[in-house]
């Protein structure tokens, strides 16, 4: 694999980004800088409420950042025009799944790639099929997402995001609200993304995905980032006493 | 011996067969069938002549029974009141004067309108027996046993039946109190009106048995629907005088009644998208717009903005025209002069009064629904839709308003059925509406009982079809699962 540092441009250039809720009384992002390269898989861990949805939020622009700037290969994200170009680049994966539940999954995977990108229904149709086979459902074309289970909604739900080819996937926490026995099902078909050289960025706590398929993981506590590491240095020799207490904690 | 839910649909025992309530509704079926074969209503009266204060008389000769809306329409001379009357009577001329040859004589009379209330109270009982019949036919034969749902229309169509027997029995005397004073006993009917008359009771008390131990819905919606048209229908057709007169008087006001509402909604739908999507607009300019009007039309009475609308709105139209004018004189626009004329001589009509007045109020109420249907939408869907890239107004029009009319549907749909009770409220604007119509008769006439039930069974009828109506395109919309 290429080496990420040898890339100069980073596709996303994250500068001194802060963010509080609750009129500051909730700190979410405490001046937090990182680039992000092309071909990347970032795997962002840490304790809930470290800020790392928030960040991975941020990079599309779901919350707006108090201060600090976000660049989105090459494009500041500022005004709204920017905001829905960058977002047609940046596909995102929700803990929740989020499918659209008054369309079939064939709809809620064609809809905006015809309202957004404007291609034809026979276009829309094509690519829809091919993601759907890539991501092993083709038979659930037709059926409503309260028909399938988590598992499928969520594999459903990255193929929707790839529909419109987007440059980078966003992934926020994916398995976390999935059965145990359907998270390797999703778990899967993100390996297989991270294989073809998809920029990902990831928040999750599976750890199989982190140690097969991160190029680096980033360790946040209270809004900072407090390691930035590869997976074999991060799991093998923390530097950091948070990283290792946290690793203690879910590792057993 | 009793059935449970869970027997709906599996075949029923032997034991249960024999049920009473299933024996009684075979024997409830047999004696209406027999009591229409026996003698109902052997005689019937042929002529009659009636005699007044004054000493003069009328005498009339019916050629049938059925004909005789000549006796109804025999009024009394001026200032004279009827003191005696009475009848020739005749043998009935089919089959004994039974149930069937009394239909089969109206089949062949040349007038059936005329007969057609009679006829409907006669093949009540009977249309009674075939849903009736199919409830015993599935429990004897069926694999399937009984069936909550032809138990239940059953019961809706058995439950008129002997109050139809009796409509038909006055018929006969002409829902004449006179005639019943007469105390004649051929004026009575029959044996075969009493077997029949058992037997409708019977199938009422059987099939509400039934529909006891199965839990089922007591009334079918058409049934309740059907009631109300056929006692209004009756109002017009037994006594033709004054109903049918009321009737042709205020069948106008149904229609623009329906156009102003159907109107009305059609822009209140409008409004109240565009309200409900302000308020949950996070501009603070078109969130506070849309709040103001929500909450400062709520808080006013639907009577006055309709008052106002109507008496003061051409003030305040003179008063900006004044303004344009005076506007005019200093700046010497042409096209000024012109607006200002326009404007103070602009007058609504009542009808643009009407839908603007109902408008204005039903929007601002079904604004808040929508606000509520939007917002139960989970904040994650606009979320993934933004996220794929969509703006706010195609997630709105793509993702949320089409989950949200889910939620939306069945109180605005309610907010219609009000609406077209509100309507009412309109005939203050000089709107030819039903109320207003009932109004002008009554204040003609001083039929007030006749007019005013005539009226509120229009009003019963349209909005039991309409709330069945929402009913309907509600279970259509709800989601698949």
């Amino acid at each position: 694999m290429e080496s990420p540092a040898s890339d100069k441009r980073p596709i996303i250039a994250i500068r001194n980004i802060s963010k509080s809720f609750e009129h500051g009384r909730v700190v979410a992002l405490d001046n937090v800088s990182t680039d992000i390269y092309p071909s990347e898989v970032v795997v962002i861990i840490g304790p809930s409420g470290s800020g790392k949805s928030t960040l991975l939020r941020c990079i599309n622009h779901l919350e707006t950042p108090d201060a600090g700037t976000i660049e989105v290969d090459g494009v500041l994200m500022t005004d709204a025009a920017n905001i829905n170009k960058v977002r047609m680049e940046v596909g995102m994966v929700f803990q929740q799944f989020n499918l659209f539940p008054h369309l079939t999954v064939m709809e809620n995977i064609c809809l905006a790639q015809r309202v957004v990108r404007k291609r034809t229904l026979a276009e829309s149709s094509e690519i829809a099929l091919d993601l759907l086979n890539k991501v092993g459902i083709p038979e659930k074309a037709d059926a409503y997402p309260n028909q399938i289970s988590g598992g499928q909604q969520q594999r459903v739900a990255i193929a929707r995001a790839l529909a419109m080819q987007p440059k980078i996937m966003l992934f926020d926490e994916p398995t976390s609200a999935l059965d145990p026995e359907m998270i390797k099902e999703v778990v899967d078909v993100m390996l297989d993304l991270a294989r073809d050289g998809m920029t990902m960025v990831v928040v999750s706590h599976e750890m199989g995905f982190a140690r097969n398929a991160a190029s680096r993981i980033i360790f946040m506590d209270d809004g900072q980032i407090i390691e930035d590491s590869s997976p074999q240095q991060l799991f093998n020799d923390p530097k950091e006493q948070r990283t290792r207490d946290f690793l203690g904690k879910i590792l057993h | 011996m009793g059935y449970q839910a869970g027997m709906i649909g599996t075949q029923l025992s032997n034991a249960q067969k024999r049920d009473w309530r299933l024996v009684v509704l075979a024997v409830g079926v047999a004696l209406v069938l027999l009591g229409y074969l026996l003698p109902m209503y052997p005689n019937y009266i042929t002529g009659a002549q009636t005699t007044y204060s004054d000493n003069s008389t009328v005498s009339l000769s019916f050629p049938t029974l059925i004909n005789r809306q000549l006796y109804t329409q025999t009024t009394p001379p001026k200032d004279a009141e009827t003191t005696a009357v009475s009848i020739q009577v005749g043998p009935a001329r089919y089959l004994w004067g039974s149930g069937f040859g009394w239909l089969f004589q109206a089949l062949n009379t040349n007038n059936l309108e005329q007969v057609a209330s009679f006829v409907t109270c006669l093949l009540i009982p009977l249309l009674a027996l075939i849903p009736a019949a199919w409830v015993l036919g599935r429990a004897w034969a069926s694999p399937n046993g009984l069936c909550a749902r032809s138990i239940s229309a059953a019961f809706s169509v058995a439950f008129f039946a002997p109050a139809a027997m009796l409509c038909s029995w006055l018929h006969q005397i002409d829902f004449s109190g006179l005639l019943l004073a007469l105390n004649r006993p051929y004026l009575l009917p029959s044996l075969g009106f009493w077997v029949a008359l058992a037997g409708s009771i019977l199938l009422v008390v059987a099939l509400y048995g039934l529909h006891r131990e199965l839990e089922c819905q007591a009334f079918t919606w058409w049934a309740l629907v059907a009631a109300v048209a056929i006692v209004a229908w009756l109002l017009v057709k037994t006594k033709p005088q004054p109903y049918l007169e009321i009737w042709q008087y205020i069948e106008d006001g149904i229609w623009v009644t329906l156009r102003i509402v159907v109107i009305s909604f059609i822009f209140i739908l409008i409004v109240s998208l565009l309200g409900g999507l302000g308020r949950v607009s996070k501009s603070p300019v078109i969130y506070g717009i849309a709040s103001l009007y929500v909450e400062l039309l709520r808080g006013i009475p639907l009577m006055v903005q309709l008052l106002f609308i109507w008496f003061a709105l051409p003030q305040l139209f003179d008063a900006l025209g004044g303004l344009v004018l005076r506007l005019y004189g200093l700046v010497d626009w042409e096209f000024l002069s012109s607006a200002g004329v326009k404007l103070q001589e602009l007058r609504l009509s009542p009808f643009t009064a009407a839908v603007t007045g109902l408008t204005i109020c039903y929007g601002a109420y079904v604004s808040e629904i929508f606000r509520a249907g939007i917002s139960s939408i989970h904040r994650g869907q606009m979320e993934a839709a933004r996220s794929l890239g969509m703006t706010y107004m195609q997630a709105m029009r793509y993702i949320i308003l089409p989950q949200a009319v889910r939620v939306i549907l069945p109180p605005v749909g309610n907010e219609f059925v009000m609406l077209l009770k509100d309507s009412s409220l309109v005939s203050v604007l000089a709107v030819s509406d039903l109320t207003r119509r009932g109004r002008e008769y009554m204040a003609r006439t001083f039929l007030s009982f006749e007019t005013w039930i005539l009226v509120a069974l229009c009003y019963l009828v349209l909005t039991l079809f309409a709330s069945r109506v929402v009913e309907y395109i509600e279970a259509r919309t709800t989601f698949e699962s």
